[in-house]
């Protein structure tokens, strides 16, 4: 069965979205990712043109300027959504794994400071 | 010096359109060879020479290129170019939604990194391509049985006999399963990747067979040379396929060379866009007209009057003082004269062998001697002069044989006649039938001979042959 579009965001379009909190020009986008995950995640410049249309047609982030062929995006309310949603996922996913092989220490909050699990 | 050709090469493109690892892997063995690709053409990839050297290669596919220029960057193209700059990757070039992007640094960042990013971005950008090309297919292939099978049951023998007709209904059904098979090929390929994409966050590499695009371009290649070639050997052929070929190539040439000149200055996209859309209008215009005027001057001129080699030229009229038409004698040889039945001294008859079609499995000849216009219609021959004609049939592939045979007997149930077989020892072949009238209780002069691998259907004008005429006419047409 065909998922629904964004349900799950990769670690890709995560990164993509996490660095759009401060406005940014779209192929800046490639070195904050690198810097910010110390190399770990890479995004090709193919992958990231894309992606910065698709998150826009989705409404999750916004043009906010363009200069030639240098655009800025931001992240929109939307998006800020999508992104916590994913956090919240991604805690719980941590969360389960702490009670499970850690011995069911304290769990992590999630984003509206709830515990999941609690 | 060292001449422009020595460093230039083009090749045949053996990947299939959505090869895109097979293609990189080519063009960095290429590179590490000393050639650096120019440019991608339909059927040619062309080179430049270059220092050997390693590079990376990627061939994405980007959906958003412009269909009046699609060879030509539009805004979007540029931008999705800056971003690869960016990353090291330089674009090589763009033909399409194709593009072509060079690294120097090996280990770069690839363009694609998320597998569903790309999987889903190919698929967009091929959309068009593959859902014309399936509606061609899925409209040819039926289209194309439907042909043969209405041809074959209207008439077998003709049919079978027409070695050119038969080539090119053959040419263009395994032209199409070509096309089919690649496009079953990225079918299959879009599958596996959307899944393992999905389920696994993985490139699925694509593979494509260089033999069958090899032999897909040599097909197309013989495909118009079988087409063309036959043209040129007809009599008006020549003239037809020049003028066809003017009409459509002239007005296309000023269309590009009008494109190119728009392209080099710098015209805005909205106006460029007009300009190219008025040219193909006003060259799509031109070929009509062009072609229209040229056939009707043509016609005018008896450029496509098909003149009969080995006939002599006679005039005749419908009607006393009426309007002179002009008719032919032809002098071909026949394997059965009228002399050779009768003794008729008249010796104006027009003698014509017609080839009606040859193949591999079937060879059909109608044979004519035939009396001129003014002569047949003239009051003045009593009794009238015979006039012969016959059809030879020669199967050349066994199993067909019988297939031919009732087929040539059924034919003549339309007509509201039938084929009863009859005595074939004064014929002295192997069997005979003679064509009745359903109802009637004489038979008609047609008969029916068959005799080893060839079937003979004989029909005399105005005389019915005798036992020692049919002995001779079984021993003059039934031999192979």
């Amino acid at each position: 069965m065909a998922r629904e579009k964004f349900q799950t965001l990769t670690e890709q379009m995560f990164y993509v979205l996490l660095c759009l909190r401060e406005e940014c020009c779209g192929m800046d986008l490639m070195e904050r990712i690198r810097l910010l995950t110390s190399g770990r995640v890479s995004v090709g410049p193919g992958t990231l043109y894309n992606l910065l249309e698709q998150f826009a047609a989705e409404g999750y982030i916004i043009e906010t300027k363009c200069e030639g062929r240098r655009r800025s995006y931001v992240l929109t309310e939307k998006g800020e959504e999508r992104l916590h949603g994913e956090m919240d996922r991604l805690t719980a996913q941590m969360n389960d794994y702490q009670r499970l092989l850690k011995g069911g220490d304290k769990p992590c909050e999630l984003t509206d400071g709830t515990r999941s699990g609690s | 010096m060292r001449t422009d050709r020595w460093n230039k090469k083009r090749e045949l493109n053996l990947y299939a359109f959505y090869d895109h690892t097979g293609l990189e892997r080519h063009l960095e063995k290429m590179a590490a060879n000393g050639w650096m690709l120019e440019s991608v053409g339909t059927y040619a990839l062309r080179y430049r020479r270059c220092e050997p050297k390693k590079l990376r290669f990627a061939v994405v596919y980007y959906p958003k290129s412009d269909s009046f220029c699609p060879d030509e960057p539009n805004h979007e193209n540029l931008t999705f170019w800056d971003y690869c700059a960016g990353a090291g990757w330089q674009i090589v070039t763009q033909r399409g939604d194709t593009h072509i992007f060079y690294n120097e640094d090996l280990d770069a960042v690839p363009i694609e990194t998320e597998a569903v990013v790309q999987v889903e971005t190919m698929e967009r950008a091929k959309k068009g391509y593959v859902r014309s090309n399936t509606i061609t297919v899925a409209c040819m292939l039926p289209t194309m049985l439907y042909l043969w099978t209405t041809e074959l049951r209207r008439d077998p023998v003709a049919f079978l006999a027409d070695g050119y007709d038969l080539t090119m209904m053959l040419m263009i059904f395994v032209m199409i399963l070509l096309f089919g098979v690649e496009l079953l090929g990225y079918r299959l390929w879009l599958r596996k990747a959307k899944r393992n994409a999905r389920e696994l966050g993985i490139f699925t590499p694509t593979h494509s067979s260089r033999w069958l695009s090899f032999l897909r371009s040599i097909w197309i290649f013989v495909f118009w040379a079988l087409m063309v070639i036959p043209l040129l050997f007809r009599s008006a052929g020549p003239r037809i396929v020049l003028v066809s070929i003017g009409s459509v190539l002239v007005p296309i040439g000023g269309a590009v060379l009008v494109g190119k000149q728009v392209r080099k200055r710098s015209v805005p996209p909205k106006k460029r866009r007009l300009i190219l859309a008025l040219t193909v209008l006003c060259s799509a215009l031109l070929s009509v007209m062009l072609m229209a005027g040229v056939m009707t001057y043509g016609i005018s001129s008896g450029w496509f009057d098909n003149v009969p080699k080995n006939a002599e030229e006679y005039t005749y009229s419908y009607t006393v003082g009426g309007n002179p038409r002009v008719g032919y004698l032809y002098h071909d040889e026949l394997p059965l004269y009228i002399q050779d039945l009768t003794d008729t001294d008249y010796d104006r008859y027009s003698c014509e062998a017609i080839e009606r079609g040859s193949s591999v499995f079937v060879r059909q000849v109608e044979y004519r001697q035939e009396l001129p216009y003014d002569v047949r219609w003239s009051d003045e021959n009593d009794p009238p002069l015979p006039e012969l004609s016959y059809t030879v049939i020669d199967v050349k592939l066994a199993p067909l044989f019988d297939f031919c045979l009732q087929s040539t007997l059924r034919a003549e149930d339309r007509y509201g006649s039938e084929y009863r077989e009859t005595d074939p020892a004064p014929w002295g072949v192997d069997r005979v039938w003679q064509l009745w009238e359903i109802g009637d209780s004489e038979p008609l002069d047609t008969w029916l001979l068959v005799c080893g691998s060839r079937v003979v259907e004989f029909r005399p004008c105005d005389f019915s042959p005798d036992a020692a005429q049919m002995a001779v006419i079984g021993e003059k047409l039934g031999k192979g």
